[in-house]
């Protein structure tokens, strides 16, 4: 397990719960309540040869009266990602955008997102030990979010030109030498196929009725 | 010591007097200077008095070589006597003269002045700048002057943290001082090269230039040359370089070694130098020894004694690190000692490195981090100013020079500089038409984008409020309430399902009016449609490829993303569809958005929905229009119209 992280959480009073969890699982955790002092004691740790292995943070930061350099969890974690490229990071937070969670993990590179909430500290051990062991976690329920953004149907330029052909009355031969790019007689069959399932119809004639109820044509 | 460095004075000066032609008259002012100097019993404030009239005598006369004698021995005087603002103003004075004449040798001298005395004025930059100019006058007349410039240019660069830079000016160095007879130089290059690597954690490379010194101080040369002291900093060295690969015993014997020496046991600040770093070693090897705090604290008292803030720096560190895991209240007392030091002497890196210490020992950190921060920043100004300076230097090539040479003697340079002055004039005219204009544009951009934004900001705000700060209440609450023992179960597990549902919306609100960016703005699109989607809703789409995004303002585009999000969170709330078809079309610079539902529709002249009103206002201020098809129980349909 790991045996020196950081956590950033704003949030005084609370979360006890996760914080003894932590204390359970991880020799050495430091506290801290600005992306500030996070960042600063990350780089003080680098210059004493001993970084921290894991970084536990919100994403939002209430103001106060200090003044900030780092606002958000996301800049703390583009600035701690350049100065220790390999350490892990944990989001804790209550955020449920798909959008930022998602880029969290593309273009931030997190290794976990943990909601707050019902078994927040069970969730958190958990996400330390996947993380340790090089894997990525996710509370249940983003993870159903994140998944179904890949559960949306898309439908191509060339699945709508297809549809426009066969309403035009060309034949699948016809239409296959007609796209542009080319497409072979086997795929456009395929992909008349694949959107006959898409659009629950039986043949091809239910299928350009029902694209054209729903105007896709 | 004052003596050597008053007669090396002479002896250069004298060297170059030779072709002097009013050499006569010089040189028995030059005798009578002399031997005042010469003359044990005259004080250093005495001399300078005697200096400065020879000074008022020659100032406005011929005599040049007379007068950098004098600017020499005043400069020199001055900052003997810590009068390091006049030293300054003199060399620069120094400095105008020997130009005025063009005189390279004594240009490179004053700028290899200002070198020092900058320096220990803690001017770095400045000084680096002077050693620097200093180094490109003398690479073409003197090896061992350029050899020592550059030598100089290294030290600053390692003190403010520049590794990499100190050790390609330090070789650099050596280029020029190692087919010289300037042992004391090669000696020092080869020491600071490989603290450099050991700073760097190549000891390899850090032990075998230390090996070069040392085997360098054997030669015949080094043994006429140089002196004991020289030698003790590169064993202490390789002492230390021993010891950070982890080879503690030898480190040890060579400290010891060194303790027992006369030359040590004479000298009160290398003996505190070296039982501060035995007894640091000593501690390494094994943290429980009992000799480590003795000595660590005896150094610390005498350099306390011997007022030796280097090394109180030192000690400081040795002591923070001692007792840390141990008594960390004294340790951050020993951290905060050496920033106070640190200060004192004004050195940027050290002060970094001791705030380092305190803030991993301290928990509020207002002052510090601040503190951090600037120093930080200070020592990247730096370093960048410094690695520009070199740069342009070290790439200069020999034409060049020539060049310069040529530009110099046919007094070409005053007209260059009339040149300059004239571009400069037209180009700073130019940058500031260009910015006026550049500032009314903006000016015009921003207030129509002020506008635009006004809404977008103020929804943005509240949901950001709810999201911030009732969400993360919610969560915290219903924590509280779970991990309550004193709360019986039956009603517990209603109310924490019950704030659980409330915490979700919550989160729902601030996800459903949440930002969004318009740089991708497709796959925002997706990622709301994805949003709004409940489990077992089937939709169809092609939202990625449908419109071409590039091409629409930032203004469409919020409205856009608005009208579609309403009809979303209509259909996720009120519509029970389970099949939904957003379909995107562009047809030349027309848009469409057909949207379609197969829910429970709404009755559009019953009840006017205030969702759609807006979705209506929307679309017509982005200049298109929107049809909605929808009766009770026949699903619901919008198609929306903009131009591109």
């Amino acid at each position: 397990m790991f045996k020196k992280i950081i956590t950033a959480e704003d949030q005084d009073t609370t979360h006890r719960g996760v914080e003894s969890i932590l204390k359970e699982v991880v020799p050495s955790v430091q506290k801290t309540k600005y992306c500030d002092d996070a960042f600063i004691k990350i780089k003080a740790s680098l210059q004493e040869n001993a970084p921290y292995e894991a970084l536990i943070t919100d994403l939002q930061f209430e103001e106060d009266h200090r003044d900030r350099e780092i606002t958000s969890g996301e800049e703390l974690i583009a600035a701690v990602k350049k100065i220790i490229p390999d350490i892990k990071i944990i989001v804790f937070s209550v955020e449920k955008g798909i959008g930022r969670i998602k880029k969290l993990f593309d273009e931030y590179g997190i290794h976990a997102f943990v909601a707050k909430g019902r078994d927040e500290s069970l969730h958190i051990k958990k996400a330390l030990e996947a993380v340790y062991a090089k894997k990525s976690y996710c509370t249940p329920k983003i993870k159903q979010l994140l998944r179904s953004v890949d559960d949306i149907d898309e439908i191509g330029e060339e699945d709508i030109k297809i549809l426009d052909f066969l309403s035009k009355g060309l034949s699948q031969r016809q239409i296959s030498e007609t796209l542009t790019p080319s497409c072979s007689l086997s795929s456009v069959e395929k992909n008349i196929g694949r959107l006959k399932v898409l659009l629950n119809a039986r043949n091809p004639v239910q299928l350009i009725s029902l694209a054209k109820d729903r105007g896709i044509i | 010591m004052k003596h050597i460095l008053v007669a090396s004075l002479f002896l250069i000066i004298s060297c170059k007097t030779v072709n002097d032609e009013s050499s006569k008259d010089n040189t028995e002012l030059y005798t009578q200077l002399q031997n005042i100097f010469n003359n044990d019993s005259i004080s250093n404030v005495d001399m300078l008095s005697l200096t400065n009239s020879y000074f008022k005598k020659v100032k406005n006369t011929n005599r040049d070589t007379l007068l950098y004698r004098t600017l020499l021995l005043k400069t020199f005087l001055h900052s003997k006597e810590k009068e390091l603002d006049s030293a300054i103003y003199y060399s620069n004075y120094f400095l105008d003269k020997a130009i005025e004449k063009r005189d390279t040798f004594y240009i490179a001298k004053a700028y290899l002045k200002l070198g020092k005395y900058n320096k220990d004025e803690k001017r770095l930059s400045e000084s680096f700048d002077s050693y620097n100019n200093s180094f490109s006058f003398f690479r073409s007349i003197d090896s061992i002057e350029a050899g020592r410039a550059l030598f100089e240019m290294s030290k600053i660069q390692k003190k403010i943290g520049d590794f990499s830079g100190s050790l390609e000016t330090a070789t650099d160095a050596l280029k020029y001082s190692e087919n010289t007879d300037d042992v004391k130089t090669i000696l020092g290059l080869y020491q600071s090269i490989a603290t450099v690597y050991r700073e760097q954690e190549n000891y390899e490379k850090a032990q075998k230039y230390i090996e070069k010194a040392i085997t360098l101080s054997q030669s015949p040369l080094g043994i006429k040359k140089i002196v004991r002291k020289n030698l003790l900093t590169c064993e202490i060295t390789q002492a230390n370089i021993h010891k950070d690969q982890g080879d503690y015993s030898k480190a040890t014997t060579i400290f010891n070694k060194l303790l027992s020496d006369s030359l040590v046991i004479e000298n009160k600040k290398e003996k505190a130098r070296i039982q501060s770093n035995l007894g640091y070693t000593l501690w390494l090897k094994d943290k429980e020894n009992l000799k480590s705090e003795k000595l660590l604290q005896d150094a610390l008292k005498e350099r306390q004694k011997i007022e030796d803030i280097n090394g109180l720096i030192a000690s400081n560190i040795h002591l923070t690190q001692y007792y840390k895991g141990i008594n960390n209240e004294k340790s951050l007392q020993y951290a905060q000692e050496a920033l106070m030091k640190s200060k004192q002497v004004k050195s940027l890196y050290s002060i970094k490195e001791s705030l380092g210490y305190i803030i991993d020992l301290k928990d509020n950190l207002i002052y510090e981090a601040r503190l951090f921060k600037e120093i930080d920043n200070e020592l990247t100004k730096l370093r960048r100013k410094t690695q520009d300076i070199y740069a342009i230097t070290r790439f200069e090539n020999d034409e060049n020079q020539k060049e310069i040479q040529a530009l110099e003697v046919d007094n070409v340079k005053e007209k260059l500089k009339k040149t300059i002055s004239i571009i400069t004039a037209i180009m700073i005219g130019l940058i500031g038409i260009f910015f006026t204009l550049f500032l009314v544009r903006k000016h015009k951009k921003e207030k129509t984008r002020v506008v635009i934004r006004e809404t977008f900001q103020t929804e943005r705000r509240l949901s950001k409020k709810i999201h911030d700060e009732l969400a993360n209440d919610m969560s915290d609450t219903l924590n509280y309430v779970d991990n309550h023992t004193e709360i019986p179960t039956t009603i517990k597990t209603h109310l924490v399902n019950k704030l659980d549902d409330i915490y979700d919306r919550t989160r729902d609100i601030s996800a459903e009016i949440g930002g969004f960016e318009s740089k991708d703005f497709a796959k925002n699109l997706k990622f709301l449609i994805t949003q709004h989607r409940t489990k077992g809703v089937k939709v169809i789409t092609n939202v990625m490829t449908g419109i071409n995004w590039d091409i629409v303002s930032d203004h469409k585009k919020i409205n856009i993303y608005r009208s579609l999000q309403e009809l979303l969170v209509n259909m996720k709330k009120h519509s029970k569809a389970t099949e939904v078809t957003v379909i995107f079309k562009s047809e030349e610079n027309k848009n469409f958005i057909n949207y379609m539902d197969n829910g429970i529709g709404v009755a559009i002249d019953d009840v006017p929905i205030r969702g759609l009103q807006n979705v209506e206002t929307r679309i017509k201020n982005i200049g298109g229009n929107v049809t909605f098809i929808t009766s009770k129980g026949n699903g619901f349909k919008a198609r929306l119209y903009f131009l591109n």
